[in-house]
């Protein structure tokens, strides 16, 4: 038995943890049975699977009992399966896997192909936790005596370690994909001698001027030609072949981005890519685009290239300008003076070790303090150092006048380091402005002897000068004029108008020109002419203007009363010929009333006269009766006065109206109203050619009514009256009288008698009112008649003449405008 | 004749001018009666409150007070009742503008004042023998004037 036993179980003999395990397993408690009924072909399985190296598990029989070797232990781990499932249904020892495993085993069973599973994840239960396992296995058939399927054989390998590290390995690759996506790099992976594009990075895209689809896949000296001629095929090429890396720095590639070729610098590094059998089948490239650093420091370099040929420009400049340079060092005070400017101070030109005081020890002593003070304040104030002072020269003590200007630089900390500048010779210049100031001062002392107000003013309107008449004037000072303004010494009334001519003479450039008062120190206006003229450059551009304001107010206070007194007088003289004219008028008015209030007493006078000599005759001695007839001839008298009077000054007064009349009908009225008298006096009255007049009928009639009496009132008694009428147009210088027109047309009226006439020398006198030049006695008038005649004439705009001759009549002439 | 006799009514403020128009009637042939008045306004006053037994001819001074001779003419040419009445004007002035205008008011004729009393009565003769002949007949300019 223990032989069978032995026998039996040889198959369990080898050595090995599962070999032990199995042989120790009570397998009677399982389907298997125990371990001396297991069939051969089980025993030869079991035999070779404890005996292999090579991980592999067994089910067996209906219930899939599971069975080991020790080389698939270890995929068990710790604190897992093992060993318990030894013995055990496969459905009880792989319930986490049961599902995916079933299908297999199945298939298998029921006579199918064996399986082939390659790095199958199969998560088991070991170590405590599920864990994901990777397994390459095959499910083959094992088959008992009977040829048929009675077990699945398991060979496996667990190959969770190769897919981690396949996993890990990829999962970097992927980084490193994405890292050279993201790179700030470009890089780019060419593959094959074509170097096709197998990768490029944004980066790299955006060198190149194109996009990814433009270039990928493609080699790239098809996608971008143009880098066919700049020894980049022969770098490709050179890495490809030779398998050296290639870098280059600032490397300057010219690239066609948006159909622009544009010049870059890169720096580039091409480095070889070997496939798994160490072959060279791509290449990686790598690069930054330098081209703004490349640029910047060009430009630099462009810079200060410039930079030096100014400082060779200016240095040449101040030599030709003859200016001087130079630099002290605060610190030490030692002065850098440049060759020329030792010159200019009197120094030898090589002479070295010059300090502050060098500089400081020649000025004159007068300014000494002024060259000082300026280089405090510039320092102090930050400002620009700006001095102009006398220097007696090192070499021979000549007085020269200098300019220096300079700038301090500061260090960090605020102090002055170094005071930079240039100095030149000015003596020149201020000899100029010497003679200037002298030539000025010349023309001051001049304008200040002159008793006229002299100003000037700027191209502004500024007034910016006075001579000393003006302060002697105003009482004013030059501050207080300069604070307040010159307006103050003008009247506050001539401001405007003053202000408004000023602004209109400064923007045309014509002459100002205005009469206007100013403000004497005692408070006085008196009245100036200012004129001022602008001063105009070659070019007739205006410098500034030249004014003077000289008193005028004699002048103009005998202008003044002159037209005071002009004005008065016209004033006084319309006022007269008011006066006159309304006295006129009164004298008119007191003519027409007291003559015909006169008449109302004259003419009860007369009426009672008329009754007492018609009732009391007989009662009155003859005496008596030749005073009453006296008396009544003195009323008869008055009452003919009273008439004429009121007749002359209603000529004046009433309505004219003018009337187009031929003078035949005027004059036969008149003659009809003296037909008595012309019977008397047997007058003949000739009227000759009457022509049409434009006159006042009324007027015309009294006229001729006084001259016909007249001739009738001054006939010769010794001959019978005859009196000639006649009338004509002509122009004015027909007839002999100088007050007519030559070229006006003119009526002429002639009424001339053959009566007792009178001297020549009356044809004036004849038309004044009451001249008589006949007694009384003998021919009775009023001396008002002619004068009414001559009045009329007047009225009607014409002239008349007497002519007389004593004893052969009167000839009256009369001239009317037509 | 009696029964004939002219009324006359003279307006005139000056007593010396009444005193010899009254004469000059006194001597004239004619049988008339004559009523004076003192002013304007108590010439109206008759005139109007009488206007049925109105006067033949009113002789009427122009210088009176209180309502002159040219405001009673317009007055009497513009009343109804009055307007036919003869008016002649009689005064001082002889001022043929003053005559014009009182032509055109409607006077029927003028008479200016003679200083002598033969040629009074003459004047006041004629009118009085106009007045009759002419009776309400419209003036004439050339017959305005009367004169002695």
């Amino acid at each position: 038995m223990k032989d069978l036993v032995d026998n039996t179980i040889q198959f369990l003999s080898a050595p090995g943890e599962m070999a032990e395990l199995t042989r120790r397993k009570d397998w009677k408690a399982t389907q298997l049975g125990p371990v001396e009924e297991w069939p051969q072909s089980l025993r030869t399985i079991i035999g070779i699977i404890l005996n292999s190296k090579f991980p592999m598990f067994l089910w067996w029989g209906p219930e899939l009992i599971c069975l080991y070797n020790d080389a698939y232990r270890p995929s068990l781990g710790q604190k897992g399966k093992h060993p318990s499932i030894l013995g055990m249904k496969a459905e009880d020892a792989w319930p986490e896997i049961w599902s995916i495993i079933k299908p297999l085993i199945d298939q298998v069973m029921n006579g199918g192909e064996a399986t082939w599973s390659q790095d199958q994840l199969i998560p088991i239960y070991r170590n405590g936790i599920i864990e994901d396992v990777y397994w390459t296995f095959s499910y083959s058939p094992a088959y008992d005596e009977s040829g048929k399927v009675a077990g699945v054989l398991v060979t496996c390998a667990e190959t969770t370690a190769q897919v981690l590290t396949q996993k890990k390995l990829e999962e970097s690759e992927r980084r490193l994909r994405a890292m050279i996506l993201q790179a700030p790099a470009s890089i780019a992976v060419l593959r094959g001698k074509n170097h096709v594009v197998e990768m490029v990075n944004p980066r790299s895209l955006e060198i190149w001027g194109r996009t990814e689809q433009d270039v990928l896949n493609k080699p790239i000296l098809d996608a971008m030609p143009e880098l066919k001629t700049q020894s980049i095929k022969e770098i490709l090429d050179g890495v490809y072949n030779t398998g050296k890396v290639f870098s280059v720095s600032e490397l300057e590639v010219n690239i066609i981005r948006g159909g622009k070729e544009e010049t870059i610098y890169v720096n580039a590094s091409w480095e070889p890519i070997y496939n798994s059998t160490g072959e060279i089948d791509g290449i990686m490239a790598g690069g930054v685009d330098v081209t703004a650093h490349v640029t910047a420091r060009k430009k630099i370099k462009e810079s200060e290239e410039a930079n030096e040929k100014i400082a060779t420009h200016l240095k040449l400049a101040t030599v030709s300008a003859n200016v001087g340079t130079w630099s002290l060092d605060i610190q030490t005070q030692k002065l850098e003076w440049s060759a020329l400017h030792k010159k200019l101070w009197g120094y030898d030109e090589h002479q070295e070790g010059l300090v502050y005081e060098d500089w400081h020890k020649i000025i004159v002593n007068e300014d000494k303090e002024k060259a000082f003070r300026n280089i405090e304040e510039a320092r102090i104030n930050h400002t620009v150092y700006d001095v102009e002072y006398r220097i007696n020269k090192a070499d021979d003590n000549e007085v020269r006048w200098m300019k220096s200007i300079g700038k301090y630089q500061y260090n960090d900390n605020g102090e002055a380091e170094t005071l930079t500048g240039i100095s030149y010779d000015i003596t020149e210049r201020m000899k100029f402005e010497d003679s200037l100031l002298e030539s000025e001062q010349k023309f001051r002392l001049l304008a200040d002897s002159m008793p006229q107000h002299i100003w000037t003013a700027d191209t502004q309107g500024n007034l910016n000068y006075f001579n000393k008449s003006v302060f002697d004037y105003s009482g004013l000072s030059l501050e207080k004029i300069n604070k307040d303004g010159w307006l103050q010494i003008v009247h506050p009334d001539d401001r405007e108008r003053n202000i408004k001519e000023w602004i209109e003479s400064v923007a045309t450039g014509k002459d100002f020109l205005l009469e206007h008062r100013f403000r004497r120190h005692d408070g006085e206006f008196r009245w100036q002419l200012s004129r001022a003229k602008p001063q105009r450059d070659e070019n007739g551009i205006i410098q500034m203007w030249v004014g003077t304001s000289t008193d005028i107010q004699e002048q103009k206070t005998f202008a003044e009363a002159l037209e005071t007194e002009v004005h008065d007088r016209s004033k006084e003289l319309t006022q007269k010929n008011i006066d006159l004219e309304k006295m006129n008028k009164e004298l008119q008015s007191f003519a027409y009333i007291s003559s015909h209030d006169l008449q109302e007493p004259l003419r009860k006078i007369q009426t009672f006269a008329t009754r007492i000599v018609e009732k009391e005759k007989e009662n009155l001695s003859e005496n008596g009766k030749d005073l009453f007839n006296r008396m009544q001839s003195s009323a008869g008298r008055m009452q003919a006065l009273i008439d004429d009077l009121l007749a002359y000054s209603r000529t004046n007064t009433s309505e004219r109206v003018f009337e187009k009349v031929n003078l035949n009908t005027v004059i036969e009225k008149v003659k009809q109203d003296l037909k008595e008298e012309i019977l008397n006096k047997n007058a003949v009255i000739e009227i000759k050619d009457t022509c049409d007049v434009n006159i006042i009928p009324f007027q015309f009639r009294q006229l001729f009514y006084n001259l016909i009496s007249n001739s009738l009132k001054f006939s010769n008694p010794q001959k019978p009256l005859h009196i000639d009428i006649n009338s004509e147009h002509a122009k004015g210088d027909k007839f002999k009288n100088e007050s007519l027109e030559g070229n006006a047309e003119y009526c002429h009226i002639t009424v001339a008698d053959n009566g007792i006439g009178f001297e020549p020398q009356y044809s004036e006198k004849i038309f004044e009112l009451f001249q008589h030049l006949h007694g009384k006695n003998e021919y009775q008038g009023t001396g008002i008649g002619l004068a009414i005649v001559k009045r009329i004439v007047e009225n009607h705009n014409g002239i008349i003449a007497a002519k007389g001759e004593l004893g052969k009549g009167a000839t009256f002439d009369i001239y009317l405008p037509v | 004749m009696q029964a004939d006799s002219l009324k006359i009514l003279l307006a005139d403020d000056d007593a010396d001018d009444c005193l010899f128009f009254k004469d000059a009637l006194d001597e004239l042939p004619v049988t008339a009666s004559l009523n004076t008045v003192k002013n304007g306004v108590e010439l109206m006053s008759l005139l109007k409150s009488n206007s049925i037994n109105l006067p033949h001819v009113l002789f009427l001074d122009l210088n009176m007070p209180r309502k002159t001779g040219f405001e009673c003419l317009s007055e009497i040419k513009q009343n109804e009742n009055l307007k036919q009445l003869l008016v002649i004007v009689y005064s001082t002035s002889s001022n043929p503008e003053v005559m014009d205008l009182l032509y055109h008011k409607g006077a029927h004729y003028y008479i200016r004042k003679p200083a002598d009393f033969v040629n009074l009565k003459s004047v006041i003769h004629k009118a009085l023998s106009l007045t009759v002949q002419t009776k309400l007949l419209p003036p004439s300019k050339e017959n305005f004037l009367i004169q002695p």
